[in-house]
């Protein structure tokens, strides 16, 4: 078939793949954190506990927070291990995560 | 017609010019136009691997993405590839999604990796995969294909589409196509698959969550510790505690280096020995946080702290003295280098 000149018509195949739907619901919002501990948790760049801990301030201006508690993995780019994500569940019921770059 | 076990949507298009455009208005293509992938097409592809088209061939879990073998074939065929090509891009799919490589980080992050494949063993010759002349440049089917193959494959099937999840702030060419062979016919040393513990005769690919290339020039010497000198000070722009760096040695410095009876782990340890500044100068263009302090003068941070963290191969064109060092995504922290076995169809 020359290009251009044909009249016949091709079928191609999708060449994408979409990805699986993860089964997550969001939790359920808290109206207040007031006595609710906070995790902080650093995602290893720059700055990452500084921006935290101004925001854990500011929270505490606003909010009688029952403590703030920090994390930090160990790679910004790899995805927090689920020991790491399960410990914050267990120990604070908020937490602030540091996604920036 | 669907072909046997595809599963893949089907579009008719008209002519192969209106499929290019086709293409073009999905957002499938990296900018270059591509050739239509036909079912008959892609079947050929997948019996040259000797894949069923649902065999899963690599998964990136970060990004919820399942690589199929006819996922593999598709890109490949759109990329330009032969069918032949397919057990070395299947081999690279099996590399980049192996959890070490890390390839959901390597291939988002703003520092704009692209994945440097490497072919080492007799499926180089056998698939004219080019190892000299004019390296990482055009020119040559395989070499411009199968790394082209990967980068569709990263875009439409993992999702790495610029701007989205490629938030590349510069990016570079490599992320057209970055596929090389090393030149193991010049090299008086172990070809690199053999260092990662392959058999010669076997055939290997190993990528790298790779920058752009440093091209290091060094009219002036011709002594191995005059030539690496340059290397080494090319490898002190890039940055401290590197866990992986690349070097590539020309023909030309080849000679000189190994006319002096030096080897390979000869050129690592010096590398690794004369690759350093010290801390304040690491401060001083702010690759080190922190002030200079007193003493900061005289302490020294090296580039790489293990010799053999400096993978050492040789290719490049027969004339130039030139050499290339190639900073790895993260310091080759965050990801690390995958070799795996070419399989062939039995």
């Amino acid at each position: 078939m020359t290009i251009g000149t044909s009249v016949s018509r091709l079928t191609v195949l999708d060449p994408t793949v979409e990805p699986a739907q993860a089964k997550a619901a969001m939790a359920s919002r808290l109206s207040s954190l007031n006595g609710r501990v906070l995790g902080l948790l650093d995602n290893s760049k720059h700055n990452a506990t500084e921006i935290l801990n101004m925001m854990s301030i500011l929270l505490g201006h606003r909010f009688m927070l029952g403590g703030s508690l920090p994390f930090r993995k160990r790679n910004a780019s790899v995805i927090a291990p689920r020991e790491l994500l399960d410990e914050i569940a267990r120990k604070c019921q908020v937490a602030l995560v540091a996604i920036g770059d | 017609m669907v072909e046997k076990g595809l599963s893949s949507k089907q579009y008719q298009v008209g002519s192969a010019l209106e499929a290019i455009e086709f293409y073009y208005e999905k957002g499938w293509t990296d900018g270059l136009p591509v050739v239509p992938s036909t079912a008959e097409r892609v079947e050929e592809f997948l019996e040259k691997a000797g894949k069923r088209s649902q065999d899963v061939i690599g998964e990136v879990p970060e990004r919820g993405r399942t690589i199929t073998a006819e996922k593999v074939a598709i890109n490949a065929v759109m990329a330009g590839c032969l069918p032949e090509y397919m057990p070395v891009l299947i081999a690279v799919v099996e590399a980049v999604t192996e959890k070490a490589f890390n390839l959901h980080g390597s291939a988002a992050s703003t520092m704009g990796s692209a994945q440097l494949i490497v072919v080492n063993g007799p499926i180089a010759k056998k698939l004219g995969i080019n190892s000299g002349v004019n390296l990482f440049g055009p020119g040559f089917r395989p070499n411009a294909t199968i790394g082209r193959a990967l980068r569709l494959i990263l875009m439409n099937v993992c999702g790495a589409i610029p701007g989205v999840m490629d938030k590349s702030t510069f990016g570079h060419g490599g992320k057209y196509s970055f596929c090389i062979a090393e030149n193991e016919d010049l090299s008086p040393w172990e070809p690199f698959h053999v260092e990662r513990g392959f058999p010669r005769e076997e055939s290997v690919v190993t990528v790298f969550a790779a920058q752009a290339p440093i091209q290091v020039t060094n009219f002036i010497g011709n002594t191995p510790e005059d030539i690496l000198a340059s290397v080494a000070d090319t490898m002190a722009t890039v940055g401290y505690e590197q866990a992986e760096i690349v070097v590539i040695i020309s023909p030309e410095h080849l000679h000189h280096i190994s006319g002096h009876g030096w080897s390979k782990r000869d050129v690592k340890r010096f590398l690794a020995e004369k690759a350093r500044r010290s801390v304040a100068d690491w401060k001083r263009v702010r690759k080190m946080p922190g002030a200079i302090e007193h003493g900061d003068e005289d302490r020294m941070k090296v580039v790489v702290g293990d010799a053999e963290d400096i993978d050492v191969l040789v290719g490049g064109g027969g004339a130039g003295p030139f050499s290339i060092c190639i900073p790895l995504w993260g310091g080759g922290i965050s990801s690390r280098s995958v070799s795996k076995l070419i399989r062939m169809k039995e």
